[in-house]
Order: C-alpha cells, then structure tokens, then sequence
C-alpha cells in the first residue's frame, strides 16, 4: 500500500494555494476542501509548472526522510550506499575528456610533429574481476615523435614475486591464453628500484627543463592495468620520492585529436574506430618487433611488440592527415621471407604422369602474383639492404631439392631484383643458377655471410652484433645509445649470482651492479655500448653474446 | 491431472527423495549410483552411471523425462597421484616436483569422497597438513580431527601438503569468503585429463561403458522405473502422495519423411539433375560419385603453404585434389607451391603474403599440429588483411593414406563452397522465401564479449549465403545490434533477386526455454525495423521464427518387431512429448554408427506465413541437408547455417573486439563476405548452358561496396516464371508436384497442431517411436 501522507506534485500545489487563500481571506480551507478548489487550476497548469511542484514535492519526500545528511547512509540492495554509487562508465567518459582537453591545450604552442609521445604497455599475471590489483611480468615502452618515428624503448621482464595463494590456477591459464611467460620466470628482473629509475628516466629525458610529466599513453582498455602496475612497482621500489605517475591517457584519444587538430576531419571519429584500427594484426608475428622471449615461443602478446604495434597503426593513420613521412623508424623493419617456391611440375606424381589434357593456362606467377600494398608503405630501402638478406634466405635452404629461392617484394618497396633473376624464368631446375646470386657482391656481403656462418644466427642479431653500426649507419637513427642507458643496470642484475639472501629483498643492493642509469649519459664510449649490447640485450632482445 | 506448477516442482522435489531412498549419490545437479560403478583398470578409471530427470508437463500429461549420464572419475587419490609423480620424477628436486604437480594438479575438478561435493583445484600449499588447525565455531580444530569427528573419516597420511580451493562466486555472495583447505587422501580427479582425452584406447575402452546403444538405453531405464515401482524406500516416498510412476516408457506415434532429393549436375549433358540416397544412412557420399556439383568452380590459380616437413603430405594432398576434383566438375589446377622453412606463424603469414596476387583463388595452408594461434593467425590473414578463401589442413588428417582420396573429396567440397560454387542444393517448392540463421558466440577469453551471426540465403536452393556479424557486451545471447545484419541480409537479397523475400523463416540457435519471450520480443522488434529500414512500411514480410535446440535430454527410439532401435533420419514426432502451449516438433536428421542419436527440436515460436506446420517441417528437414562440409544430413536444421556463422565469427571476433558500430565494418563485410562459402562471392555460369542458368548468372561481383558496381537491371518476369517453370520441371512424380500445390500461401495457420488430414497421411510414413521421455506420472 502506498504511504498516503507522501506528499505528491498536487499536494505541493494544494499548500500552496492554501497559503495563498489564507493572506487573502485570513481563513484556511481545510485541506479536504482544498482538491475541489484547486483542482481546475491544476489541470490548467502547464507541463513545466506541473514539474516545478513536482520537484517540490520530491523535496518534501526527502525533507520526511531525513534529508540530505540521511541519504548520505542509505543502501541499495547490495549494501552500497547511494550517494556514492558511480557509473564506471560515465566517469571513465568524464575523464577522457578531461585528459583529451589538458593535452590539447599543452600542444598549443608546439608543433604537433615533435612532441613527444610515449606508450607504455604491461603483460599481467591475470586479469581476474574479483582480484582488484595487477601484478606486472612484461613491461614495455617506447618513446616517438610523429616526424622521426619510434626514437627508443625500454623492454624488461618483471618478476613479481611469488604467486598470490590460490591464484595459481588463475595465473596459469592467463599465461597460457595470452603471454606464454612462465610463473617463474628465470628473466624476469626483481631490481623494482633499477626498473621504477629506469622508467623515471625514460620519460623525463626530454622535457628534463620542464616540470611537467609528460602522460603515457595506452589503449582504453588497459589503463586500470597500467595504472595498478605502475603502482605497483612504485611501493615495491622504495624510492621515496612520491608516485607521480598517474597521466595514463588513451591513445585512442591521443589519435582522435591529433585527427582534430590537424584540421582535415571535421567531425571526431568514434573512438572505438579507432581502437580496432590501432589494434590490427598485420604485424601480429612481425619478428623484427618482438623481444626475445617471444620471438622464440611465437607469441604476438609482448609488451614491447604490443606498444610498437600500436605505434605503426597510429603513424599510418596519421601520415596522410598530418602530412609526414614514413621512415623506417615508423614501420617494423623488413625481414625477408624465408619461402622458397617450387615449380609446380616437380612436385607431386599426377603431374608427371601427365594428364595433358587438363594442362590449364597456370599464370606465371612471377609477375602478377605480388600482393597490392595491405599498408601504406615507407619509402624504399636500398639495394644494399636487398643483398645483404638475399644470401641469407638462399644459404639457409641449400638442402632442398630445388631451391628456386625467391623474393618476391611483399610490398612496392623491394622493387629491385637481382640480375640473374629474370633469366632464370624458364629453367626450373638449375642449381647454379642459385649458386650466381650467393656470389659475395660487397663487403656488408662478405659480413653477412660471416654472420651466418655463426650457428643459428638469426637476423635479428645483425643489428644487435658489435658491428651493426658499420653494416647499417641507417640505424643509428632508432636511438639505440638511449636505450643502452635504460639497460645498463637490469641484465647485468640477471648475470650476476645474486648475493645470498638476495630473493627476500625487494630492493635490490647496488654493490653488485653496474653504475646507477644515470651516470650513463649519452657520451657514452662505443666501447661502453657494444659491451652491454654484448650482454645480450640488443633492442630489448636477451641474446647470447656472439663475439 | 494436477497441472500447477507448484505441483510439478513438487514432484521434481519427491522424485529427487526417491532416488536419494534408492541410495543413489548426488553429485552436483544429478544422482548417481555409485554401487553399479564401474572400473576401468587398465586406465585408473571410474564411470559411474546415474539420470537426468525432470519432470514436467506435456501434451501427453505430466512426464518424466529420463536419460542416463555418466561420470568419471579416477580411480586414485590425489594423494596416490602425488606419490606417482613424486617417484617417476627420479631426481630429488623438489622444486621441480612442486612445479611439475603444479602444472598437473591446478585447475582440475576434484571431487571428495566423504561429502560427493566438488570443488577446483586453485593452488598446493606445500607448507599446510593435515595437522595444521582451522578455526571452527571459534575453536581451533586440526583438518585431521575435524573430518574424524565430522564426517567419520581417518586420514593417514599426515604428512601430506593440502590443495587450495577459491570460493566462487556463488559462495562469495553467500558470504564464505575464506579459502578452504582439502586433503589430497580424500580427493579424487574427475573428468579426463587433456592427455587421457587425446589417447584413443582411453577413449575406446570409456565408450564401451558411457557410449550406450538404444536397446541397452531403454532396458536400463526400464530396470530403473522398475526398481522405483518395487522398492519399498521409494515406495515410502511416493506413496503418501498417492503417485506412482508408470513402467514402460511411452509409445507414441511420428511420421518418417523420405529420403530428400538433392539437386546437382548430370556429367555428360550438363543438365541439373536429382539425387536421392538411403535413407537408413543419410549418407549421400556414394550417390554423389557419378554426379558433378551443382555449380563447380574450376581452382585454376591456388598456392599451397606447407612447412618442409610436411611435403609429401602436401604433394599428395595436391595430387588427390588434382584427381578427385575432375570427378566432381571441377577442374584444379597446379598450385603455386610454397615450401616454408619452418612452421613459425610469421612464416606463414609471409608466404601468403607475398605470393598472394589478384589472380590466387584460394590458399591451402598445411598445418603440422592444430596450434590455435595459428590457425588464428592465418585466418586473421586471409579473412581480414589480405581476404582471400582459405584452407587450412592438418597433417594429420592427411596421414592415413588409404582415407585420402575421400578427405581429398570433402576438402574439394569445402574449397569449392569457400569459392562461391554450389555443391548441391535442396528441391523447395517455394519462391520468394529467405531461410535466416542465427547465433551467437562467447569467447572464453573475452567475458564481456559475445558475437552474434546472422546468414541468409539468397537463392530458392538455399546454396548461397549472405552473411554478417556483430558484437553485443555482455554473457547474454540476445543480439543487440540484428537490424544492421538483417537490413544487410535484405538488401543483399534485393540485389541478387530483384525482389524482396515474401517469406522469411529465422532459424535461431541458443535460446533457453526460459529466454523464449525477451528474444523474441528484442529480436522480432529488431527483425520489424530492419524490414521498415530497408522497404518501408509497406513492406510486411511474412515471418517465422524458429528456435532449435541441440542439446536436450529427450531421447527417441524406434521399436522394430522386439528391437528397438535409432530412430530413422527423417523421423519427426510433434505429439505428446511436446509442450501443449507451444508450437514444437523434434526432427531426428542424423544416422550414428555407435550410441544412441539424439533428436533436434525445434520451436516455432512466432509464424504469420501461413504455411502448414507440416511444411514448416519439411523445409527444416530440407535445410539439415545443406551443410556442405559433410555430405550427410547434418544433426541440427540449418546448423549449416550455423556452423558457417560461427566458424568465421570465432576467429573474426578475437580480433576487432569492440566493433559496437557495425556500420563502419562495410569494407570487413566485404572481406568477410568474400570468405564466405557464398554470398558476395557470386559465380559465373556463362559457360554451363542449362535452364538452371537463369537463377545465377548475374554480375560476379554484384556488391553495392565495390565503385564498380553498376546496379543490374531487375530481373524480368519471364526469367523468374523460368525458374519456377525450371523447379517444377525437376520435381519428378505426381506427389512433388502436389506438394508444390498445397503450400498455398492461403492456407490459413492453426497454431494448435490439427491432425493430419488424408492427404498428409499418405505422404508421410507412420513409425511407431518409443520415446524416454513418457513414463506416466500421476496419482494412483
């Protein structure tokens, strides 16, 4: 049964009126005269007015209640008080646009194409909905303006400590499903002090003059996980300075108003648009992009690919907007395919057997069977970088049968081919013909083939080894010195033999390591640098030393 | 008869009490019987045979519908588990015994004995025993105690580490927030560990026991309903309430459908002829064998990816493809042969790439193992960065050398739909109508996510599809974004017919009972806009909606002299084991060699076409003939439909996960079209000279995304009287034809199901079915 004395938009009305009646005449109706009297003037009220009253009386309801300091207590049916109840999802809206609005304003007086933009990505333990806390194990970041590309990174593993009980189960399936990284893993780094300095010093590089802290950026989804790992790894580091850390923006957002201001989209395009464009997967398995670890288990969800990854699809969508060009600092690096074709006549019996009959008009493949561009593509590379790969590819299939290597541009960029190539068109079997293009042609030849006497030597150390800067001055571009800084202290913390006791201590001591990140300034001494690439971490990849 | 739903729950209630009088276990949701177990020695294994019942009311009464389950478990402990492990480790490091029993144990359902409550497995606390004390009405207790005094149960061992079990989240909201502690002694494994699953005699040997044919089915049941009828526990029960349960199972009446004719290509003249099969197999195989595909396509251009190991696999996959192919009509030719190296994602992936052109028709990839992120990767590939159709084959499947030629064939099949051909098509004399399928999917990775799919057909034989997807948060299944899809469907229809569907038959999967009206009021509403959308008002399609369920406990059985056996492919029954209030029907549209078939329902639960529920049947049953990667009638109606759907949506969905506005997905429409068996992809006919060729000669690539794209004229009237002329001329006999005349658009619907007039009779056989779901329930 509804309460009767719960005052309604009418009865708001009613007092009033009475009240009214009353300075007039000195004499109340009583209120069971009142609906007679006023209801006429009711019906003619308008809708607005009709809802004046009613605010009212929904005042009135509250005022009966207890008023406002009561409803600061009341529950709903699952125990939380009213008052504080949030839409996660409004206030995530609200903040968004919050963070898209301060950063417009900071771009002000910059040109867009040479600020700094950094994004940052963790590989969690689980990702569970009753467990309100992420424990990192994969900590990625790279730093890029939009004119030069990725200029530097900073890859590393965390080891979180042990397994919270009873979320083994939980921590188990999530590697599983998604990063392949063992519970225990031997390379994750437990120096929280030496990776929280390193991140302070990987964003305060460049504004070092300014006070500011420039935001990192992630996608949308995975700001509550960067957050919670970022402070996470701020209690575990012990430094004293207090967490500062907290611009995590979205990247879509950053995309959609890098689209605004350049002034060639009129209207915003929709954020999830964006989301599913910085989230494509053609470089998914891109092995130049990857570390290590994932490299050797093939698995696309590494921090360090994910946040390039990212990076890539922002720069092609940006290009055309904001009018730069694509370097090789803003797409994955073209490692060449390791296939070799084989002429379809040698390959199966029926085809020997003859069957003339059904002999179908086969294209020849070699022309028309190249795929139109799937990416806007960067400008070409040089030949140089054509024949260092070329011998590579042929030399590591000299056990098949006939290995007509073949290497075909995936894209406009390899447009150039190799003399003997087009002449071989015809004479399917012929082995020498293969043996012409492994002829040493340069001295970056002579090194490759150097290179990949080594056993196993992937292609990725090429640019890793000693001598990368000679082979390829194109490189030193990618800012590689810098990352050098960031690195100096984590893998010699993982060749050391940790001091006993070591695996208690959150922090660890410094006695053992290298000099502290900072002392590493950008003057640093080639030898200094090829010396900790030597360490094994070349481009965030922990590869055994080869010279 | 007591209808109220009061009493039935009632009678669920005392007919658990019964089964618990007869000693029988309750594990979870059903009762076991633990007496009549059964072990499996050499394996370690346990089944234990218990029933799902419920009981309910249908048209025949109130029902009890029982089926048998069965349980596994392991015969040791974890304990005994532990201790195998611990001593085929040989080597005393116990960190990498921690480790490797670990990965063994966490995550496993594990059952205790004393309580038969089940719980997962979350952690090892190598540290706790079974001496170590808990807090239990605000006293200490050892876990060794406890179960003494509580449940009468020693532990011996006290030496042992004890598993971690989180509460869920169920316990959660009851407020059990702590995490519990269990006994490796007292707990045993259940289910089959992924290694057991994959082992072929562990599966054999468990089939002997779980794996029941109809015969032994029923007596089992019978024996069951016997023991309830003669033991004086259950009696006790019952009898207070004066019920009984009848002995025998129900013997009810059902219809057999013939055997369906199927539309494919005479070899020597070319001309579209029909094929029909045995019934007893719904098999059509060997039918086909002298007949090519409706429309083939000719595989001229194809690359095959294969990594160096696996060449001989892929030389003699392309050599068979090469000799089966010409059988069926089409010509393959030789592919562009891509040797990989290794069998690295990437490597494959740029293989594809870069030796994709134009020209490539289709790409079969040889994979060695069935690795999920790459069959993932290579679809991602082809369905979205570079679409072109693709195939994927696992060496294994290419192993067995005398299969091949027939894996060989199914694969032409497949690859031809993926194409655009059509490998045979369904005899309806209909015109004007659309088939729909729905459904959706959860992806276990993603909890907030859940796809939805739509296909419709487009032609009168139902072999080409349109077909989109769509994204909705949250577990449910309602889809929320249909309009967009079912709009698409229209215009798409439109464009490859001139006109749109008359008729419009939704089939749609994953509905619970209990959904039935909130589907059908979001999704009729959204069906209702999509058609106002795209025509206008004016536009009132005629439209049924029909919700299939696979999975249920209903079980059917055709008695045959004193034998009872599976029912026949084709078998219907709508009486008596169906709801009185509903407008439902079961199909038995699959033949198994070993066990017992399990019948479809379906449950028409809005139709304004008018047709006869007996056509409405009769379509389903046609419909379960159209999934082309099995040339046999498939279990569920239109699960063709369904199963092109959903393949293409697993692997689409993990990768633009919050597509919530389908509209900016045009061009991956398209792309997703093109991997379609059908739909987008259209086929080119020019050379085939048949009357059939009106039907489908229309622009190959008549999609309205493409700039190229000139609208076609609309098809003239004379083309369409051609076609139906085309139909009536291959139904052959006097009764298709009839057929033909009785769906009537006029004839009005009944939605109580009427019986069969004369007429009806005659064109479907009567069988006798005995159905386990009619055991007699009532008051004495």
């Amino acid at each position: 049964m509804p309460n009767k004395n719960t005052p309604n938009g009418f009865y708001m009305f009613m007092l009033e009126e009475q009240k009214k009646i009353k300075a007039q005449t000195k004499r109340a109706p009583s209120m069971h005269e009142m609906p007679a009297i006023c209801k006429d003037t009711w019906r003619s009220l308008s809708a607005a007015e009709k809802a004046h009253y009613d605010g009212l009386a929904k005042q009135e309801k509250s005022r009966q209640r207890g008023g406002s300091e009561k409803d600061k207590y009341r529950k709903d049916n699952l125990r939380q008080i009213i008052a504080y109840r949030r839409d996660p999802v409004v206030e995530k809206e609200k903040r968004r646009r919050h963070e898209t609005e301060t950063m417009m304003k900071s771009w002000m007086d910059s040109d867009l194409l040479d600020i700094v933009f950094r994004v940052i990505d963790f590989q969690v333990m689980y990702d569970e909905r009753r467990e309100n806390h992420h424990l990192p194990l994969e900590l990625g970041m790279v730093a890029f303006t939009l004119r030069g590309g990725i200029h530097k990174f900073f890859h590393t593993f965390i080891n979180p400590g042990d397994v919270p009980q009873g979320n083994r189960h939980l921590a188990f399936k999530h590697s599983e499903n998604t990063h392949q990284i063992p519970v225990d893993f031997e390379q994750g780094d437990k120096n929280y002090k030496g990776i929280w300095e390193s991140i302070t010093n990987f964003i305060g590089e460049n504004d070092s003059d300014s006070d500011d802290i420039p935001p990192l950026f992630c996608l949308s989804d995975h700001t509550e996980i960067v957050e919670s790992c970022l402070d996470f790894l701020h209690a575990m580091s012990g430094v004293d300075e207090p967490f500062f850390l907290h611009k995590i923006y979205c990247m879509e957002d950053l995309v959609a108003s890098l689209m605004m201001k350049s002034g060639k989209t009129e209207r915003r395009p929709v954020n999830s648009q964006i989301h599913d464009a910085l989230r494509q997967n053609i470089w998914d398995y891109t092995s130049s992009i990857r570390c290590s670890y994932h490299e050797e288990t093939d698995c696309s969800y590494c921090s360090l690919s994910i946040v390039r990854r990212y990076c890539f699809a922002a720069f092609d969508l940006l290009s055309g907007v904001l009018d730069f060009s694509l370097t090789k600092n803003h797409m994955p690096e073209q490692t060449q395919p390791l296939f070799t074709v084989h002429p379809p006549e040698a390959f199966g019996r029926a085809f020997n057997r003859g069957n003339q009959r059904r002999d179908f008009d086969r294209p020849r493949m070699r022309e028309d069977s190249h795929s139109p561009p799937a990416f806007r593509t960067p400008e070409p590379l040089q030949q140089q970088q054509q024949q260092q790969h070329q011998p590579a590819q042929r030399s590591s299939f000299t056990a098949m049968p006939p290995p007509r290597a073949r290497a075909p541009p995936p894209i406009g960029r390899f447009e150039i081919r190799l003399s003997d190539d087009e002449s071989s068109e015809d004479d399917d079997d012929d082995d020498d013909d293969v043996l012409h293009t492994t002829e040493v042609k340069s001295t970056s030849d002579q090194y490759h083939l150097k290179e990949l006497r080594k056993p196993k030597a992937p292609s990725m150390l090429q640019a890793a080894s000693a001598g990368g800067d000679n082979v390829r001055p194109g490189l030193a571009n990618l800012g590689r010195g810098m990352f050098l800084n960031m690195r100096a202290q984590a893998p010699s913390a993982a060749s050391v033999a940790p001091p006993p006791g070591f695996s208690r201590m959150p922090i660890m001591p410094t006695a053992t390591q290298g000099p502290p990140a900072q002392s590493f300034g950008r003057g640093a001494t080639v030898a200094q640098m090829s010396s900790v690439v030597g360490r094994g971490r070349g481009r965030g990849r922990g590869l055994p030393p080869q010279i | 008869m007591p209808t109220s739903p009061q009493f039935l729950q009632i009678a669920n209630l005392l007919f658990k009490r019964v089964q618990g009088a007869l000693k029988m276990k309750l594990i979870r949701d059903h009762y076991f019987n633990m007496g009549l177990s059964v072990q499996v020695k050499q394996h370690r294994l346990e089944v234990v045979p218990g029933f799902t019942t419920s009981i309910a009311k249908y048209e025949g009464g109130n029902l009890l519908g029982v089926d048998i389950i069965h349980k596994i478990l392991r015969m040791d402990t974890v304990l005994d588990s532990l201790y195998n492990l611990y001593n085929s480790m040989n080597s005393s490091d116990v960190s990498a015994f921690h480790n490797q029993a670990i990965k063994n144990f966490v995550g496993n359902i594990v059952m205790t004995r004393f309580n038969n409550k089940t719980y997962r497995v979350d952690d090892i606390d190598w540290d706790a025993r079974p001496t170590d004390t808990f807090v239990r009405k605000g006293e200490n207790i050892t876990y060794a105690d406890y179960y003494k005094q509580h449940w009468n149960v020693t532990i011996n061992d006290m030496d042992q580490p004890l598993l971690l079990t989180k509460p869920t989240d169920k316990d959660v909201r009851r407020g059990d927030k702590e995490n519990l502690y269990l006994v490796p002694e007292l707990c045993t494994i259940t289910g089959l560990s992924e290694q057991a699953r994959s082992d072929f005699n562990v599966m054999r040997d468990l089939a002997v026991h779980t794996r029941i044919g109809p015969d032994k089915r029923v007596a089992t049941l019978e024996k069951f309903l016997n023991q309830i009828n003669k033991d004086q526990e259950a009696q006790k029960v019952l009898r207070p309430w004066q019920m009984s349960i009848a002995s025998n199972a129900a013997r009810i009446p059902a219809r057999q459908f013939p055997a369906e004719k199927l539309l494919m290509r005479d070899k020597q003249n070319q001309r579209v002829i029909e094929i029909s099969y045995n019934i007893k197999e719904a098999d059509w195989s060997r039918n086909m064998r002298n007949v090519h595909l409706l429309n083939p396509v000719h595989m001229q251009n194809w690359m095959i990816v294969f990594p160096g190991r696996a060449q001989a696999n892929a030389a003699e996959l392309s050599e068979c493809l090469s000799r089966v192919g010409p059988g069926m009509g089409m010509n393959i030719g030789r592919p562009t042969v891509v040797e990989l190296p290794n069998d690295r994602n990437d490597t494959y992936l740029q293989a594809i790439r870069h030796n994709l052109s134009e020209k490539v028709q289709m790409v079969v990839a040889v994979v060695l193992n069935n690795k999920k992120d790459r069959y993932d990767a290579i679809k991602k590939n082809c369905c979205i960065d570079n679409p072109v159709p693709s195939q994927v084959v696992m060496t294994k499947t290419l192993s067995k050398k005398q299969g091949l030629m027939s894996v060989a064939t199914k694969i032409a099949i497949q690859m031809n739909c993926k194409m655009g051909g059509e490998t045979w098509g369904s005899t309806i004399p209909m015109s004007n109508f659309m088939v729909v399928g729905m459904d959706s999917y959860h992806d276990s990775s993603n909890k907030n996510q859940s796809v939805g799919a739509l296909v419709a057909s487009l032609n009168k034989e139902c072999t080409r599809y349109f077909s989109k997807t769509e994204y909705h948060p949250s577990k449910d299944d309602l889809m929320r974004n249909l309009t967009v899809l079912f709009s698409g469907a229209l215009r798409k229809y439109h464009d490859v017919n001139g006109s749109l569907p008359q008729k419009i038959f939704i089939y749609r999967d994953g509905v619970g009972d209990g959904q039935l009206p909130v589907v059908y009021h979001s999704e009729m509403d959204q069906i209702r806009q999509a058609c106002r959308d795209s025509a206008g008002d004016a536009y009132k399609p005629q439209i049924a909606f029909i919700v299939v369920k696979k999975r249920i406990n209903t079980r059917l059985f055709s008695q045959e002299g004193n034998q009872i056996i599976n029912p026949q492919p084709g078998t219907v029954v709508d009486d008596f084991v169906t709801k009185s209030e509903w407008y439902d029907f079961f199909i038995v549209s699959q033949s198994v060699r070993q066990g017992t078939v399990t019948p479809t329902s379906f449950n028409v639960i809005f139709d304004e076409t008018g047709l006869h529920p007996d056509h409405v049947q009769r379509l389903t049953y046609k419909m379960t003939h159209l999934y082309f990667n099995w040339q046999k009638s498939d279990d569920a109606g239109c699960k063709s439909v369904f199963s092109a759907a959903l393949k293409y949506v697993k692997i689409i969905e993990q990768d633009p996960p919050q597509r919530s506005e389908p509209s900016t997905s045009s061009a991956g429409q398209k792309r997703i079209a093109k991997m379609f068996n059908v739909s987008d992809a259209q086929i080119l006919l020019d050379n085939i000279p048949t009357d059939y060729s009106t039907c489908t000669d229309e622009e190959p690539d008549s999609d309205p995304d493409d700039p190229d794209f000139t609208p076609d004229p609309l098809p003239s009237l004379a083309n369409v009287d051609r076609l139906s002329l085309a139909a009536a001329a291959v139904d052959e006999g006097a009764s298709s034809n009839e057929e033909e005349r009785r769906i009537r658009p006029d004839v009005t619907h009944q939605w109580r199901k009427r019986p069969l007039d004369k007429q009806e009779r005659e064109f479907s056989k009567h069988v006798s079915i005995v159905c386990m779901k009619n055991c007699h329930l009532g008051p004495v």
